[in-house]
């Protein structure tokens, strides 16, 4: 009878200790600023009522030009723990100046995945981009949905409409869902409300971005279909040429299915756009998951990787930080709205956001505003 | 919440009962603490933690 | 922080974990609290503080699901069990194939193939049908440790047979490499090394001498075999809707559809069983597979926050590739039995990218490799699946004896499994419909 009084306590105080920090993280509120250029904030069941009131009615954030121009959508957040895309989301909201065309943000795509880290995985539940009145926090996420969100799984995920079987993680995956289905699954019905989103508003361009594993072939990249490549190439020679950093074109495959890059292409007239940075801490042969892993990149056991020729991008003793891969989704984004703007006069976009030499140079937290200082009305929650 | 997630919910607190059930009836302190270990994904589910 | 510094503090985490293990094995707790205090040692060196918790619970949840489905297709079996129905399966077929003595290996081997190969864990089928097979098996005068060892590699083989292959599946989804093409490089290798095995160990299977094995059955005269029959229909039906219809039937999952098939099961029969004390002895006999699959979630998560996974699968990646194919045979299962399917996550995902980058076929050395990870399921600490066999099997001996009656087929699986490996190019032709 006395074991079981303490091991019944000890359940109590396990279940408290461990379940705090979870149930904190779940609700944890990120504080992003609108910057000059945000017309509008709205939620994305704008374009879907059935996703209104769920965990994935993320917010969407409009930002115009004077003149009007060609639409962009961009997407981060599709898989919650590639944290350079949702940072750099944040990054624009507060900094980017439209000139022309519309932007729209999401910066928590898979609002879900957000909002609790990877069972298994090991990952701190924040992570964190030091400025100059003190630290910015950020939630650290997950791949996919969480369960506690979408549940359960099946034994193996079919792709709607093409029918390829799939990993049944994969069920929970928004880049494996497109084009999506309205009475799917809720990962499917958030993919599809952004298909309904970029038919509404004849988006001209739709950018996904990620962050995948020094050792993945397909890194540090833009992942497009045919139709987008043009795009794509002009963007990669110019950055390499303008920044002096490569980032290679890699066509997207026909014959995998769900994936942005190819649904968004094959099912609307929108130029799907996959922007891949060099995220160390996703690697497997990492030590500790740490924070500082996830902002520095450093890793010196991927460096043992690196001397023997296994990794897929330039990795030195400096690692691959936060500034530089959210420097080179801004340069990158801002070279391909360039080349866009070239051949299609008619739908120009035209932006101003610091690029990838600046980022570096003066760290990215120099760019985040204190929210507690700035008016109220600026303020949103994610 | 869909039908069908509820009918997880309850079968997850189904196990989560009879987990307790078996541990109020068990005598031996190491089947106990398996017990207590294995509770544990029940509880967080059932209390939407993880 | 310093790198040496972080190869120390790694390296002390991995001592200290396997220390814990060693303590508590000399205080003779049973395997999952040693892996308990594996999870807590591997913490608290790692620098996890109050975290500790956090990470013990979310490590918890990684196997939530696999979990629910061995209680619900455990219950499932046991209802069947508990009203007579599995008896009255195996008299039925000792009655059709007690002289083909042939034709009933191979039949057996087929009734353990489908709810693995359904649902990609072997368990399933341990649980499912074992129980039947080992009956007919032991009426064939193979001895208690042959049939749980034709069960066990058999079990291992519907894992990995096709359409549904849990090690290859998360291993694509980790490496970005579409599930697609792994039908005939894994059915073909599948049925020769189940042929073998059953044909093997089979060897010295006698016909069933009817009379006899039927008089030493029990069940129930009034048996109804649509109260059998049925069922298996219901589940049938389930597990195939949901690839008919996929986009029409709802997903209802494996725990919720052995837990539907279950309830018909009880129904059928709700007088010859009481379902509360069945719930709750399934329940009990269960738990210490739940507890190991939830402490090697733990276990995964620990490692992953240590340091300790990343730096053994750093070891392995950069490791020269003769050295790689050597350890193959010996990693493979070793992680499967140390990490149930996060073995896949850990060694699959840098492996597959590595062989990848070589310009050796992915899809068939993953396929060979799948083969080797549900022999793991036999290896302590966790033996997951080898126990469950044992126990279904009722072999009471030595748990080594067990294994070392599996060696032949287990070498034979090896050989093809590493064959698909080093000519991964070669055997190309193998995904040839797809």
């Amino acid at each position: 009878m006395k074991s079981k009084i303490i091991l019944i306590v000890a359940l109590v105080v396990f279940m408290i200790l461990a379940g705090m920090p979870l149930y904190q993280q779940r609700n944890f509120e990120e504080k992003i600023i609108t910057g000059d250029s945000v017309v509008d904030v709205f939620k994305l069941s704008k374009y879907f009522e059935p996703l209104e009131g769920t965990v994935q009615d993320t917010n969407v954030y409009e930002l115009k030009g004077e003149e009007p121009g060609g639409k962009v959508l961009i997407i981060a957040g599709t898989h919650e723990n590639e944290p350079s895309a949702m940072t750099f989301a944040f990054f624009m909201v507060e900094n980017m100046k439209v000139d022309k065309g519309t932007i729209y943000i999401i910066p928590h795509f898979n609002r879900s995945g957000s909002l609790g880290t990877q069972a298994g995985g090991g990952f701190p539940l924040y992570y964190d981009i030091d400025t100059e009145w003190g630290e910015k926090v950020f939630r650290f996420g997950d791949r996919g949905l969480q369960p506690l969100d979408q549940w359960p799984d099946p034994d193996v995920y079919v792709h709607y409409p093409e029918g390829q079987l799939l990993s049944y993680i994969d069920s929970r995956n928004t880049n494996r869902t497109w084009p999506g289905k309205a009475n799917g699954t809720l990962a499917e019905q958030t993919t599809y409300a952004a298909m309904q989103m970029i038919e509404d508003e004849d988006i001209d361009i739709v950018i996904d971005l990620h962050e995948a594993e020094t050792m993945y072939p397909v890194t540090n990249c833009i992942v497009v279909p045919e139709k987008s490549k043009p795009y794509a190439i002009g963007t990669s020679l110019f950055v390499k040429g303008r920044e002096g950093f490569e980032n290679h074109v890699e066509p997207s495959p026909t014959g995998y299915r769900g994936l942005s890059h190819r649904e968004i292409g094959d099912y609307s007239d929108a130029y799907p756009f996959l922007f891949e940075s060099p995220g160390a801490h996703l690697d497997q042969i990492t030590a500790g998951k740490t924070v500082d892993l996830i902002v520095s990149g450093i890793d010196p056991f991927i460096m043992e990787a690196e001397k023997k020729g296994l990794l897929f991008v330039p990795y030195d003793e400096n690692g691959f930080s936060m500034d530089r891969r959210v420097g080179q989704h801004s340069s990158v984004f801002q070279e391909l709205m360039s080349q866009w703007s070239k051949k299609n006069k008619d739908k120009e976009v035209i932006v101003e956001v610091p690029k990838y030499a600046d980022i570096v140079e003066n760290g990215l937290g120099y760019y985040f505003k204190n929210p507690d200082e700035v008016d109220e009305d600026l303020v949103y929650i994610e | 919440m869909p039908l069908i997630t509820i009918f997880y919910y309850i079968m997850t607190g189904i196990v989560a009962i009879m987990m307790i059930w078996n541990f109020v009836k068990e005598r031996d302190i190491q089947k106990e603490i398996l017990i207590i270990m294995a509770i544990i994904p029940f509880l967080l589910r059932l209390f939407r933690l993880k | 922080m310093d790198a040496g510094l972080i190869y120390t503090q790694t390296i002390l985490a991995g001592v200290a974990m396997i220390a814990a293990y060693i303590v508590g094995k000399i205080f003779k707790l049973k395997t999952e609290i040693c892996l308990l205090l594996t999870v807590i040692a591997g913490g608290l060196v790692g620098g996890a503080g109050l975290d500790l918790f956090r990470h013990m619970a979310e490590g918890s949840a990684t196997f939530l699901d696999i979990a629910l489905i061995f209680v619900f297709a455990t219950l499932f079996m046991n209802i069947l069990k508990e009203s007579g129905g599995i008896n009255f399966l195996v008299k039925k077929i000792i009655s059709g194939f007690h002289n083909k003595k042939i034709l009933l290996l191979i039949l057996l081997m087929i009734i353990i193939l489908i709810p693995g190969a359904l649902t990609g864990a072997g368990s399933i089928s341990v649980l499912v049908v074992g129980g039947t097979v080992a009956a007919a098996l032991n009426a064939m005068g193979l001895t208690k440790k042959r049939t749980a060892a034709i069960i066990f590699i058999v079990a291992g083989l519907s894992a990995a047979c096709p359409p549904v292959n849990v090690w290859a599946m998360m291993t694509c989804a980790g490496t970005a490499i579409p599930y697609v093409g792994f039908t005939f490089p894994l059915l073909i290798p599948v049925l020769i090394t189940g042929l073998f095995t059953v044909l093997f160990l089979g060897r010295g299977a006698k016909n069933i001498d009817k009379e006899a094995a039927l008089s030493e059955i029990e069940s129930p005269k009034d048996y109804k075999s649509y109260k059998i029959i049925l069922p298996f229909v219901l589940l049938i039906a389930l597990l195939m809707a949901s690839r008919i219809w996929p986009f029409d039937f709802p997903v209802l999952g494996l725990p919720l559809v052995f837990a539907i098939c279950a309830f018909f099961a009880w129904i059928l029969d709700a007088k010859a069983v009481n379902i509360v004390k069945i719930t709750k002895k399934t329940v009990e006999d269960l738990t210490p597979l739940v507890a190991t699959t939830i402490v090697v979630g733990m276990l995964l998560q620990i490692m992953s926050m240590n340091g300790t996974r990343g730096l053994i699968s750093m070891l392995i990646v950069t490791a020269p590739v003769a050295v790689i194919f050597i350890m193959i045979p010996f990693v493979i299962p070793i992680s499967e039995g140390v990490l149930t399917y996060g073995g896949a996550m850990v060694f699959g995902i840098p492996l597959i990218w590595m062989f990848n980058s070589m310009g050796l076929n992915p899809v068939i050395i993953l396929a060979g490799l799948s083969l080797m990870w549900p022999l793991g399921d036999a290896l302590p600490p966790t033996a997951l699946i080898g126990r469950l066999t044992v126990s279904t099997a009722g072999y009471e001996g030595k748990y080594s004896s067990f294994l070392k009656e599996c060696i032949v087929p287990w070498v034979v699986i090896t050989v093809v499994g590493m064959i698909m490996v080093l000519f991964s190019n070669q055997l190309s032709f193998l995904m040839f419909t797809n």
